[in-house]
């Protein structure tokens, strides 16, 4: 198999990651009618990148923005779901690339504050416009955050056997 | 920036920035429609969420069957003696059956309501967000649906309104969401109020019926219809019942906590109220 054919199966088994983390969060979650919900793709992103480096990062980071504000009624959260996904595919492989190795401690570390950026701006938003009260904070938001983050449990091996077809990229 | 990121980089993040601002914007040009964008990545979606919602729901049944078998039989045993007492109940009481005609007069919607054009739909997914309840159903602007059509149960019971609709899906925003307002009348005493979904009260699964009169008389268990004020929600359909009141924050007002007679995480199917007209 062509050394092109290797690489388009991997960019498509990567989206498919990337649905699975939206399916998730949009189907599997919902249907179990928890009090929160736990936000899985900027660790499918950040678990992307750091296999992918920089540039491939920001691109799946890019296609998880769009995947989740066009499948979602977000609104205005989805268009900053866009911006924030690709902002962390970027961070992610950058600090992979020049500063951080990549492990299991890289990965919880870069996980916690993607999902901070993506959640904790949204609630801000609307606990300050008076649409959440400060108790969501507490009840919802943090719980969701740490929940979350262990779902890098399952995407980084995952992304981790994704990245292996082919060779390294990033 | 340009020392960190690269050029194509740098270009994504542009791109990124264009496609935030095509999605506000194509808000803003079809609020209460999905733009072609949501509807293309929606409609390859939503059959594969609906097969997981399904085998989500089979595992949950399978673990309930497994693991609270003991107390589903303990739970059928007091229903059993419930049921039971309940058919003695209506078999040696007249009065039951004078107030059962009474409500179905008052309530029944084939005999008030005669012109409900309904579309029936089935639930795709729930709300993929903490912070609001919704649902996705499986029709959309191809059934004739629009925003703001109200869905009910087959009993006439409240599940909500649509917020946005594609091609052939749409969302419902339940009555426990935090954007929810109902304009609502209390059965029997006819002490109308506003029925709001609020944050606080949504993970218990409760809605508040705010601007009660601080005169009214409220008591447990008393009913709480849809007005029609509005024109949002025809009159008349079943919202829940009173299981709370106390004095709102003003005190020159009260509220009531209402429990919703629909289980909002059991509902599978709901039917959309296209047009309607009352027969008074």
């Amino acid at each position: 198999m062509s050394e092109k054919t290797q690489n388009r199966i991997k960019m498509t088994l990567y989206v498919v990651v990337l649905l699975l983390a939206m399916l998730l969060e949009g189907a599997v979650f919902g249907a179990m009618h928890l009090s929160f919900v736990p936000c899985v793709m900027p660790v499918a992103v950040v678990s992307i990148a750091l296999w992918e480096g920089m540039e491939r990062g920001s691109m799946f980071g890019l296609v998880a923005g769009c995947l989740r504000a066009w499948s979602t009624s977000l609104s205005m959260y989805g268009a900053w779901s866009i911006v924030a996904l690709t902002l962390t595919g970027a961070a992610a492989g950058l600090l992979t690339e020049r500063y951080l190795l990549n492990g299991w401690k890289t990965v919880f570390s870069i996980s916690a504050p993607a999902i901070l950026l993506l959640d904790g701006v949204y609630v801000i938003v609307k606990a300050a416009s008076g649409d959440l009260p400060v108790g969501a904070f507490f009840n919802q938001f943090v719980p969701a955050c740490i929940i979350s983050v262990f779902f890098c449990v399952l995407f980084y091996p995952l992304t981790r056997g994704v990245s292996r077809i082919g060779g390294f990229h990033g | 920036m340009k020392k960190y990121f690269g050029t194509k980089v740098r270009v994504v993040l542009v791109l990124a920035v264009l496609a935030a601002l095509v999605t506000i914007g194509s808000m803003l040009l079809w609020p209460g429609q999905a733009s072609p964008m949501n509807n293309v990545v929606s409609m390859v979606v939503n059959p594969v969420k609906n097969g997981v919602n399904i085998l989500v729901r089979q595992a949950e049944r399978l673990y309930n069957y497994v693991f609270s078998y003991e107390m589903l039989q303990a739970e059928n045993e007091q229903l059993r003696e419930e049921m039971a007492k309940r058919n003695e109940d209506i078999r040696n009481s007249q009065t039951y059956k004078e107030e059962n005609e009474r409500l179905r007069e008052l309530l029944g919607l084939s005999e008030k309501h005669t012109d409900y054009e309904l579309e029936i739909a089935n639930v795709v997914s729930w709300g993929g967000s903490g912070y609001g309840s919704t649902l996705t159903i499986s029709k959309g602007e191809s059934a004739g649906l629009q925003k703001g059509m109200c869905a009910i149960t087959e009993s006439g019971q409240v599940v909500g309104l649509i917020t946005e609709t594609g091609t052939n899906w749409a969302t419902v925003a339940t009555i426990l969401d935090t954007t929810s307002e109902i304009g609502a009348y209390i059965f029997g005493s006819g002490y109308t109020c506003i029925a709001q979904g609020t944050f606080e009260l949504m993970d218990q699964g409760l809605l508040r019926a705010s601007y009660l009169s601080s005169s009214a008389t409220i008591r447990n268990n008393d009913q709480l219809l849809t007005s029609g004020d509005g024109d949002i929600y025809p009159p008349g359909l079943v919202i829940g019942s009173v299981t709370d009141v106390g004095d709102d924050e003003t005190n020159v007002a009260k509220y009531a906590i209402i429990t919703p007679t629909v289980d909002l995480n059991a509902v599978e199917q709901v039917f959309i109220i296209k047009a309607y007209d009352i027969n008074d």
